[in-house]
């Protein structure tokens, strides 16, 4: 089901309806999202319930002004943020051009895996996961929705309120981050 | 496979991360069976669904299952009435000027640090010592004469108190009265004699005389 057929819904009088329509659509993906970054269910199942009660009690406020899934996406991700500032894991995700600096050496030539590299999948998922768990949490927030959500720089732009140039450079120090990591840790 | 949801990216990290390009696109976490139906029911119910209806049929057998279980029955359609019938209440209408809410509020306030429970039975005390207190100075002399102490009697005695007695007995205050009142007899045997000497008389006997 759309958007659309979600908000018409909601504005022809069926709020709950809508709002079990708009859950079906989205659960999963939200679910993810907040999953990823704080790790145990429990604490993803408690963001998950604030996170949909703050859209039932948006929804009558909510312009088209933006997208539907980008508006519970920010919902979700500002819910997750304030959860980990809280338990005391997370100051701040901040994407200030000077915390973008990075001196690493990315230059392709030193780490790119010839022909023959063997892969083991499931070792490589796991280290995957070690990898992504070093990166900075601005760096992880946007790796994981990029990489596992398939989000592209301008819903990111307008979840996170960050201009997509920010966005482009912390994804790519992330991703070289991630890759110099599975080349070293073999 | 790739079974990202936008294809784009695994283009993208070909060029910058072969390695990481080259690993199968899956969720590193998983939620629990079932989670997502329930999740939904929880939800549905927590916002006032009242129709069951419209809840999948899959999220219907789950909160079957396992919400009735867990919670008393009818606590959540309880639950949403009362919310319902709290947030429809009318607002209270605020008569009265800030400033003297905000007086009114110190005030209060200040009552409630000077009676505070655990002080009660320091209150109880000095009550109670003050009340004695008055009560034993309001008294004309503090304190009641010794018995067969008449002249102490005779001083707590108010001139008002005199006055009226003298008005409602004049009769025996009549010069005549008063001249039979006493019998020379009584009188003290140096008063008969010659030669009488003030300094004879006690200073009893010269009040009596000038009685």
């Amino acid at each position: 089901m759309s958007d659309k057929e979600i908000l018409e819904t909601f504005h022809a009088g069926q709020r709950e309806r809508a709002f079990v329509m708009l859950m079906e659509a989205y659960q999963q993906r939200i679910y993810y999202h907040i999953r990823r970054m704080v790790k145990r269910h429990e604490d993803a199942d408690d963001i998950m319930q604030n996170t949909f009660l703050k859209i039932w009690n948006g929804l009558p406020n909510f312009r088209a002004e933006s997208q539907l899934f980008t508006w519970i996406y920010r919902i979700a991700t500002n819910e997750t943020i304030s959860f980990l500032q809280h338990q005391g894991r997370h100051t701040a995700i901040s994407f200030e051009q000077n915390e973008l600096q990075d001196d690493t050496d990315y230059s392709p030539s030193r780490y790119v895996p010839g022909d023959s590299y063997e892969i083991d999948e499931e070792a490589l998922l796991q280290k995957l996961q070690r990898a992504i768990d070093t990166l900075p949490d601005k760096q992880k927030l946007v790796f994981h929705m990029r990489y596992y959500d398939g989000l592209s720089y301008e819903q990111m732009s307008e979840i996170l309120g960050t201009s997509e140039g920010a966005l482009k450079a912390n994804y790519h120090h992330a991703v070289r981050k991630i890759e110099k990591f599975l080349l070293e840790n073999d | 496979m790739d079974n990202r949801p936008h294809t784009g990216i695994t283009e993208e990290l070909t060029t910058i991360a072969p390695l990481l390009a080259r690993i199968p696109y899956r969720q590193p976490v998983s939620a629990p069976e079932g989670y997502f139906a329930l999740f939904t029911s929880r939800m549905a119910t927590r916002v006032a669904v009242v129709d069951r209806q419209m809840l999948p049929e899959a999220a219907l057998q789950t909160l079957h299952q396992r919400l009735v279980a867990e919670v008393p029955a009818g606590y959540f359609d309880a639950f949403t009435r009362r919310m319902l019938s709290e947030v429809a209440a009318p607002q209270r209408t605020e008569i009265f000027p800030a400033w003297l809410r905000n007086i009114d509020e110190k005030l209060q306030a200040g009552l409630a640090l000077i009676f505070r429970p655990r002080l009660v039975w320091a209150y109880s005390l000095a009550s109670t010592l003050v009340l004695v207190g008055l009560l034993w100075f309001a008294s004309p002399d503090g304190a009641a004469c010794p018995q067969g102490d008449l002249l102490c009697q005779l001083q707590q005695i108010d001139e008002r108190e005199i006055d009226l007695y003298m008005r409602n007995h004049a009769d025996e205050f009549s010069e005549d009265a008063a001249g039979s009142a006493y019998n020379v007899d009584d009188l003290p045997a140096a008063l008969t004699a010659g030669d009488i000497w003030l300094n004879d008389f006690t200073d009893e006997e010269l009040e009596y005389l000038s009685e």
